[in-house]
């Protein structure tokens, strides 16, 4: 009986301490997506905004293939 | 990658490594272009020597041809004052009045030598009025879970500053070639194997893409990532200047001029151009600049003023900007973050799930 009280008491330890890890990482993932939302500030990556319209000249187009590899696994059977 | 090595850089005799195989390519006579004994690859001379420059070129633009043009503002009531602390020099209307610098908040002094000052090429007048601030201002804030209570105060709401900022606006046309490394997979099963096939390829690309109005602010003072975020604006609004616009307003001066500020724009305009190469390569994964020469063809640039609204304030110890699009009413900036708030939420979300989840565990 008394071994049986000790499994179950190191049971709920066990799951007491997973929860608190999963709940760890929630509330660290639950803050870092709260300070992202606090800045709105950053350089633009490219002027896509002012492209004058319909101003694309596309003069060269080459695709030339250079070289191939080939990477082989032996496939697994189940026996 | 389609480059020199420094070693080679440094050599006499210029010569290039096979994108394919990395052996050292020679020219053919034959054939005109370079070639590569190891794999038999061809390449045309103009396409290497655009991949090992990667560099990039721009036509003549002359700030001093371009500030020649440029008329003096000839409106003798206009007002500056400088600001004793970061030195910005701001211009207002004879009926308006300065008493603290629109970037550091510090106390502006009148100067009386004005002198002149040049005139802009346009402007675009502010069509949001202050008293739609505090809306502005609450829906910014609105949802931000970690922003300590009464940041935004209704003074400081009240004391706003709309301010017209000096911005270059460039036009051009970026020229030139671009090559790309890219790759094709396929998986296939063969047999007893499992085939990952990999084949790689060279693209080029070269054509040209033309811009109008890319802006860089021309104020070293303001935070340039604040500009460029609170854009963009409605350039068709574009209006001729007149110094009664700055009536109610402040302006400031321009203290970079566009020598300095076109490589900020080019910049811009040559990492659209790459993307638009890019976008005409869908079929390949992997894509990645092995080399790139593009000019950028006849620049010429306006100098205008664009209304912003600028907010200062201070928490922490710290100081905090914002900016409001005077003509669209989009705020941007960086809000500070209340440590009671934060570490609120962090042990609520940590207890709450530890002593839910734990329960539900134990009882399983």
């Amino acid at each position: 009986m008394y071994g049986m009280i000790l499994l179950f008491a190191d049971f709920t330890v066990k799951s007491y301490i997973i929860a608190a890890v999963i709940g760890l990482i929630v509330a660290l993932i639950t803050i870092s997506i709260m300070k992202g939302g606090m800045k709105n500030v950053a350089k633009s990556r490219n002027a896509a905004n002012y492209v004058a319209k319909d101003s694309f000249r596309l003069r060269t187009s080459n695709d030339r293939f250079l070289r191939k590899e080939e990477k082989r696994t032996k496939k697994q059977t189940n026996s | 990658m389609l480059m020199k090595t420094e070693e080679e850089v440094g050599m006499d005799n210029t010569f290039y490594k096979c994108p394919a195989c990395g052996t050292a390519l020679q020219y053919s006579a034959a054939s005109g272009k370079l070639e590569c004994a190891a794999c038999g690859n061809q390449y045309e001379v103009a396409d290497m020597e655009a991949a090992a420059q990667g560099g990039v070129s721009r036509s003549a633009f002359s700030w001093g041809d371009y500030k020649a043009n440029l008329q003096q503002i000839t409106d003798m009531s206009t007002k500056v004052y400088i600001c004793k602390s970061c030195g910005a020099q701001i211009l207002t209307d004879g009926n308006t009045a300065a008493t603290h610098c629109p970037y550091c908040d510090s106390e502006v002094v009148i100067n009386d030598a004005f002198d002149g000052g040049l005139q802009p090429n346009g402007i675009i007048p502010f069509k949001i009025t202050k008293d739609r601030m505090k809306s502005i201002v609450d829906s910014f804030g609105k949802g931000k879970k970690l922003l300590p209570r009464d940041f935004f105060t209704n003074k400081r709401i009240q004391d706003v500053q709309g301010v017209y900022v000096p911005f270059w606006l460039f036009d051009g046309t970026v020229d030139g070639a671009v090559v790309f490394d890219a790759e094709k997979q396929r998986r296939f099963d063969e047999g007893e194997y499992r085939v990952e096939e990999t084949s790689y390829f060279q693209l080029d690309r070269e054509g040209q893409l033309a811009f109008v109005n890319v802006p860089v602010d021309g104020a070293v003072k303001m935070d340039d990532a604040l500009m460029e975020s609170v854009g963009p604006y409605d350039f068709n609004e574009i209006t001729d200047f007149r110094t009664a616009y700055l009536s109610g307003y402040l302006a400031d001066r321009f203290d970079q001029d566009p020598d300095a500020s076109i490589g900020r724009a080019e910049e811009l305009m040559i990492a659209s151009t790459v993307d638009k190469f890019r976008s005409t390569a869908k079929d390949y994964s992997n894509l990645r600049v092995a080399g790139k020469n593009l000019r950028l063809l006849s620049p010429s640039v306006k100098y205008v003023l664009l209304p912003v609204y600028i907010i200062n304030c201070k928490y922490g110890g710290k100081d905090y900007r914002y900016a409001i699009n005077g003509q669209t009413g989009k705020m941007v900036g960086e809000l500070p973050i209340s440590k009671q708030r934060k570490n609120a939420y962090f042990w609520g979300v940590f207890g709450a799930i530890t002593v839910i989840l734990g329960t539900l565990l134990s009882l399983l």
